[in-house]
């Protein structure tokens, strides 16, 4: 099996040694930048599968070192935040993370996290294979080969995570979408209590659609989860 | 600004304020009544009139010292005069060509101010000083030498004019209370002002805002009100200083904290992919031995966090059923491993005025405690009212219940019923704070049916004033 790369920035040298054995065993290969720039730097020279980003380091902080990365890639990125700190949350999501997971948090959680992203990755390859050409719904178009939203004839930037959240939307329009499916398709792994992930991509594609058309596209079902709105 | 009088800010015994516009008032209309008497006493000395009618009549009727006979000898004048002076009712004196004032008794130095200005004026005039009146100059030549005849004694002057405004007396009253009212109160307005300054920022300071100054105009002041401005900054400043190193404190140790228990887990993570089966037991111990050290260091930086917060409550008008519906959602998807079924009765459109984070906390609380107590399969009912002008919520579970006498005690921090479970013990702790926050209450009670019942009560209406600080 091809084994899978991860790159873990973090301030915290013991803690990547742990990591390091830890993932090894799982069938995972880890490498180790202690700094935001250092994490950056690798990035640029190697390939990841994926990046697991620690929020609080000296330097440049976690969420400047994610929106470094974002300007030039694409890569799936797992923010490690402090606990309670809900702000933090919000910010990485805002800024492109794909999940985040609270700190301290526990071997078999940061396992599944990893998996469930691996696993999306995956699962996009095969469906960006079978997905082409565009979908157009109320105005709101995806184009499968650039993953570019255009809303109403203007380009809307979207993180991947939020593509990915229209596209289940607008794939069932007029229907609505039960959280649990959006978790499952858009993030790869269940819903959990006090998660907020999904609500937060929703409210960040919402934003961003307001800010250019009037219209709300997207209703929240009270209980279930969200519908994107048929003209019709 | 809207102006109103609040009269108890005049009552003398209530408030500085006031004190300080009466006695200033009072003493600043004595001092004017002080100052009319002695300029009226002032005015008597250099009064300078023209002599009336009775003055003339006097004049021909008084009976004249005899002096022609003697004129020659200057000495005999002067004995002559001081004879008839002290025998009459009207005393004479003459000024001779070298102004020398000849006659008896001496008059005092103001006087022969007086006289001399009187013989620089045309004709006749009557001058009064005090208690003394006195006529002259007539002009008559004695012997040859001219003389100037003063005649002292007659009737004194009528009072001087005034202007009009200072004639009247109720006049002269109105407008001395105006003056001085109106000076008192620029007097104790420029004192009590920068009280009121002080007051305000200190009750801002205690209400949490901790950047507050007095600052600006009073700390200008070089009065002891300029002092105390200029203190009550320097401690301001230190207090602010002290708490924000505690917020620092309290960041860096949970940071601190969590390091190393993060590092224990992936460590317990290699030991569990290498250990041989026969130690599982006691790995999954230290696991949960972790997991309770985890919690327990997020519960008291949540308790020591929300006390903080506590300090500044930010109410506001919120929808209570959409508060508790969505910690209801939150719980669900807890309880479906465990099989707990949630029944939820809330009443709709419930407006209560918050802070809708601390209230969250407190609800979400009480909630996961019914839930950790809940035998699996078993029901969690969860009810939203209201009823005589307040909200009332019931989390009722068919856990265990509780010993009458430890119901009291489930509130109090660290307090556990049952030293197995995972608990720090405050999450109730934590949610009767912010309840009494919200001046309502919480208690907790067995059902008879088995289980344990919390009811929280809020009121609806109180008008956005809840407890600051």
């Amino acid at each position: 099996m091809n084994e899978s790369h991860i790159l873990l920035i973090d301030d915290d040298r013991d803690l990547a040694e742990l990591l390091g054995e830890y993932l090894d065993a799982e069938g995972y290969k880890l490498s180790a930048a202690h700094s935001g720039e250092d994490g950056i730097v690798q990035l640029r020279e190697h390939s990841y599968d994926l990046v697991l980003l620690d929020v609080m380091m000296p330097g440049i902080d976690g969420f400047e070192t994610l929106r470094q990365i974002r300007s030039h890639s694409s890569v799936p990125v797992l923010m490690l935040t402090a606990k309670g700190e809900e702000m933090d949350r919000v910010l990485g999501l805002e800024l492109g993370a794909d999940d985040y997971l609270a700190k301290p948090y526990s071997h078999r959680e940061l396992l599944a996290r990893i998996k469930a992203l691996l696993r999306r990755i995956e699962l996009d390859k095969v469906q960006q294979e079978n997905d082409s050409g565009t979908l157009e719904c109320n105005g709101v178009t995806l184009n499968f080969d650039t993953y570019e939203v255009e809303c109403e004839g203007e380009h809307v930037p979207m993180t991947t995570s939020e593509f990915k959240v229209l596209r289940v939307l607008m794939s069932r329009v007029g229907k609505a979408v039960p959280k649990e499916d959006l978790y499952r398709e858009v993030l790869g792994r269940e819903i959990m209590a006090y998660d907020r992930s999904i609500d937060m991509h929703v409210s960040n594609v919402r934003r961003k659609l307001q800010a250019v058309t009037e219209t709300p596209k997207i209703q929240t079902i009270r209980g279930i989860g969200y519908l994107f709105v048929d003209p019709k | 600004m809207k102006f109103s009088i609040n009269w108890r800010k005049i009552n003398p015994l209530g408030s500085v304020f006031g004190k300080i516009w009466l006695s200033f008032w009072v003493t600043l209309l004595l001092i004017v009544l002080a100052v009319a008497f002695v300029s009226h006493q002032v005015a008597q000395v250099y009064q300078i009139g023209a002599p009336n009618a009775s003055h003339i009549g006097l004049l021909n009727r008084v009976k004249l010292p005899n002096i022609d006979r003697l004129a020659s000898d200057r000495q005999e004048i002067i004995d002559e005069l001081d004879r008839f002076n002290s025998e009459s009712r009207f005393q004479w004196y003459l000024v001779d060509d070298t102004y020398h004032l000849l006659g008896t008794p001496k008059p005092p130095r103001r006087i022969l101010v007086m006289l001399s200005e009187m013989m620089e004026l045309e004709g006749v005039k009557v001058g009064q000083w005090r208690q003394e009146t006195w006529m002259g100059p007539i002009t008559m030549s004695v012997g040859g030498d001219m003389y100037r005849l003063f005649l002292r004694g007659v009737p004194s002057l009528p009072p001087p004019n005034l202007p009009l405004w200072l004639d009247s007396q109720w006049l002269r009253a109105v407008f001395a209370l105006f003056v001085s009212g109106g000076m008192a109160l620029v007097l104790a307005w420029s004192i009590t002002r920068p009280i009121a300054r002080l007051r305000r920022v200190s009750r801002q300071l205690a209400g949490g805002s901790l950047d507050a100054r007095v600052g600006g105009a009073v700390n200008k002041r070089a009065d002891e009100l300029g002092d105390l401005g200029r203190d009550f900054d320097d401690m301001a400043e230190r207090l602010q200083q002290l708490v924000s190193a505690q917020q620092r404190l309290l960041s860096n140790v949970s940071h601190e904290l969590r390091s190393p228990l993060t590092r224990l887990q992936v460590a317990l993570g290699i030991v569990r992919q290498k250990a041989p089966s026969d130690l599982e037991t006691a790995l999954s111990r230290i696991e949960r031995e972790s997991d309770r050290l985890e919690s327990l260091i997020a519960q008291v930086l949540k308790l020591s966090r929300f006390e903080n917060e506590m300090q500044h409550l930010e109410p506001t008008q919120l929808q209570l059923d959409d508060l508790v519906r969505q910690v209801v959602d939150d719980a669900r998807f807890e309880s479906k491993a465990h099989n707990i079924l949630i029944t939820d009765q809330i009443e709709s459109t419930v407006n209560i005025w918050g802070d809708p984070q601390l209230l969250h906390s407190a609800i979400d609380n009480v909630i996961r405690n019914a839930l950790r107590f809940s035998p699996e399969n078993g029901e969690l009912s969860i009810q939203l009212t209201t009823r005589k002008g307040e909200a009332l919520i019931e989390i009722c579970d068919q856990g265990p219940g509780v010993p009458e006498d430890k119901l009291e005690r489930l509130f109090d921090p660290f307090y556990r019923l049952d030293q197995s479970n995972s608990g720090a013990g405050l999450g109730l702790n934590i949610a009767r704070h912010a309840v009494t926050a919200h001046k309502g209450d919480i208690r907790a009670y067995n059902r008879p049916e088995g289980g344990l019942c919390v009811r929280i009560r809020l009121p609806l209406n109180q008008n956005g004033r809840l407890r600051q600080g």
